[in-house]
Parts: C-alpha cells; sequence; structure tokens
C-alpha cells in the first residue's frame, strides 16, 4: 500500500486519471487529496453554504470515480475539468434554490455564522464581515466569475472556458463584481446587516442584471 | 493612459501585475510613478484584494475523511462499452494504434475469408466446348468483317 501510493504520488495528472480509470483506491484517493481544498473552496464561494458545498464536493469526486474517461487531457487540465464539473453542479444547485424560493440562503448561513460562538474569529472585522455579505449577495455570475479568477487563480480564458461564456462576458462580470464590492467597503451605506443590502443597492444590482 | 482605463483594468484584471495584459503593463507602471490618484487606487484594490483573502473558509479535514470513507459504487459497464475502451483507450499511445487498426481491417479479412471459402453461386468453371463456344458468338458478333459478303 504504502509503496503504492509513493509511486502514485509521483504520477503526472494522466498517469493518474489513467490508474483512477482502471479502478485504482490509491490513486483516486491521491486525487482526491491534491484537489478537495480547491473544489470545495470554490463550491463554497459560489454557494455560500457548506452544508451544500460538503454535498458538491462529494458529488464531483464521485463522477470522476464513475467516468474517469470524459477527461480530454488534450482539451483541459485536470484542474480546470475538476472546477467545471463543481462549477456546473453549483449553478444546478443554484437553480434549486430559485425554483423552491429558498433565495436567502448564503443570507441565512452568514446570520448562522455571526451568531456562533467563532464568529468573532471568522470575521474579525466589520470590513470582513460587510465584504463576505457583498460576495454573497453579488448575482451568481459574478460571484462565480470572482471565484474563478480571484480566489482559484484561473486567467480570464480558463474561467471563460469553465462557464462556458465569451472571455469578454467574464470580463464585463468581474468588472461589474469588483465595483460592487469596492463600494460597499468605501461606503457602509450601501449595506444594512439588519435586512440584508439596502434598497437602493438591490435597485442598483436589479437594474444592472437587467442590462446583462 | 488614464485613471479611467486604469480604474477598469484593475476591475477586470486584479490589482496584481501578474494579472495585467501584457501589453498594458509599462503603460500601467509609468501612470502608477507618476499620478498620486493611480496609486491610492491601486492601494484601494490591494485592500480589498488582502481582504477577499482573509475572509472565511470551511475546514476540509472532515469532508476530506467523508468523501474517502464514502463506498465507491461499482462502474455500470457493459460488453460493447468494454469493447470500444480497449479499441480506443482513454488515454491513447502509439503502442495502441494497432488496435483500432486491425479492427478497422477486420471486416476485410472477414471478406477474403468469405471470398475463399464461398462460392455463393458463382460458377467461374466451364468445360472446353463451351469456352468454344462462346468465342464464335463473340466472333460473330463483330460485323466490321472488310470483306464483300
Amino acid at each position: 500500500m504504502a509503496e503504492r501510493l509513493a509511486i502514485v504520488i509521483k504520477m503526472t495528472d494522466e498517469e493518474l486519471m489513467k490508474a483512477v480509470h482502471d479502478g485504482d483506491h490509491t490513486a483516486y484517493k491521491t486525487l482526491v487529496n491534491s484537489h478537495i481544498k480547491s473544489v470545495s473552496r470554490c463550491a463554497y464561494r459560489i454557494l455560500g453554504n457548506r452544508n451544500d458545498a460538503a454535498d458538491i464536493c462529494q458529488e464531483t469526486f464521485l463522477r470522476v470515480w464513475l467516468h474517469p474517461e470524459k477527461w480530454e487531457p488534450k482539451k483541459s487540465k485536470l484542474a480546470t475539468w475538476l472546477y467545471k464539473i463543481t462549477y456546473n453542479l453549483c449553478v444546478d444547485q443554484l437553480r434549486k434554490y430559485r425554483k423552491n424560493r429558498y433565495v436567502s440562503d448564503p443570507q441565512k448561513e452568514f446570520e448562522e455564522i455571526l451568531q456562533s460562538t467563532d464568529a468573532e474569529e471568522i470575521y474579525p472585522t466589520i470590513k470582513h464581515r460587510r465584504l463576505n455579505f457583498a460576495l454573497m449577495m453579488l448575482p451568481e455570475d459574478q460571484r462565480s466569475a470572482l471565484t474563478l479568477c480571484h480566489y482559484s487563480g484561473f486567467s480570464n480564458k480558463e474561467a471563460a472556458e469553465i462557464m462556458s461564456i465569451s472571455v469578454r462576458a467574464i470580463e464585463s462580470s468581474l468588472a461589474r463584481a469588483r465595483r460592487s464590492l469596492k463600494k460597499v467597503l468605501s461606503d457602509p451605506s450601501e449595506i444594512n446587516f439588519d435586512r440584508g443590502y439596502s434598497s437602493n443597492y438591490l435597485e442598483k444590482t436589479n437594474t444592472e442584471k437587467s442590462l446583462l | 493612459m488614464n485613471i479611467k482605463q486604469l480604474t477598469l483594468i484593475f476591475e477586470v484584471y486584479g490589482s496584481k501585475p501578474e494579472g495585467w495584459p501584457v501589453d498594458k503593463v509599462k503603460e500601467i507602471y509609468d501612470l502608477l510613478e507618476t499620478n498620486s490618484d493611480a496609486i491610492s487606487l491601486k492601494k484601494e484594490f490591494d485592500e480589498m484584494d488582502q481582504t477577499l483573502n482573509e475572509l472565511y473558509l470551511p475546514d476540509v479535514d472532515r469532508l476530506t475523511q467523508q468523501i474517502l470513507d464514502h463506498q465507491l459504487p461499482q462502474r455500470n459497464s457493459n460488453l460493447a462499452t468494454d469493447l470500444l475502451n480497449w479499441i480506443w483507450p482513454t488515454h491513447p499511445s502509439i503502442w495502441f494504434f494497432w488496435r483500432p487498426i486491425s479492427a478497422a481491417s477486420l471486416p476485410l479479412l472477414f471478406g477474403i475469408f468469405l471470398g475463399n471459402y464461398f462460392s455463393f453461386g458463382i460458377n467461374y468453371e466451364s468445360s472446353d466446348s463451351e469456352y468454344w463456344a462462346e468465342e464464335l458468338t463473340i466472333l460473330a458478333l463483330i460485323d466490321d468483317y472488310g470483306g464483300d459478303l
């Protein structure tokens, strides 16, 4: 087992996926260990909910196990393919939220964290609280674009490939996302913790959305 | 470059130089060296990036264990899929080309085999008299004799 692990760790992505395809559990474990952090963070940033992000992670790796042949090494990097699965699952989850009119989920999660004992540790300053809330309230495409480019370190082109949109569209989403966050940071009146966003802000966001 | 263009670059590509478009880097640095508004703008975006990086993220240790402990299901495979995967592997290399080539030439080999062992009602054998009869028929059909007959 240890010997196999030593071999698997040195494998390239292609060799690793071939081993997974052949049913090698050690290769699968190595794959999970090396990508779980990035995948779970991406899912959490997009969904804003720990439990759902955990489910998405589980589903992502399950899909990799069941259909490793779907990865085409000549078309994309392994990480890009994993993020694409994660992103698509997150979008499906967000659609479920909307369908069930469960739109306030990130807000609910945020409130839960604020009430928890480790709230001070999670949000050390009011600036952190404000920015986190603003991030959660961004439209889905803007939050996803920011997550992929800022947090996951993808280039605009790679992020566009993951989200299956044009580079121009992702650049537009990024610009709007950063503009909104900066506005919230510089002007605290844009946000109201008791009621979520101020009506002024929501109005502006909806106008931006309608322009899309 | 002006402040408006710089703001747009920061919004689209972030405030880190490695994300900026290569052809704009020099212009951005030039502006940052000469314009105090540009410097404060970069500072604002840097601060925002810094705060974004400091935001809370849940711990993944328990999740990793949860995923690894999860009983992996059996893959649904059938003979046709297995055969296709064998012929054209997921990660083909040059050493696997004999498989699709041999699969593609299989119908040809099958045709040669059938042709060798079965006549399918076509009889090529003929006696000598039949051969001459055929020759005479062909000669009779040629009317370009050139004589006065």
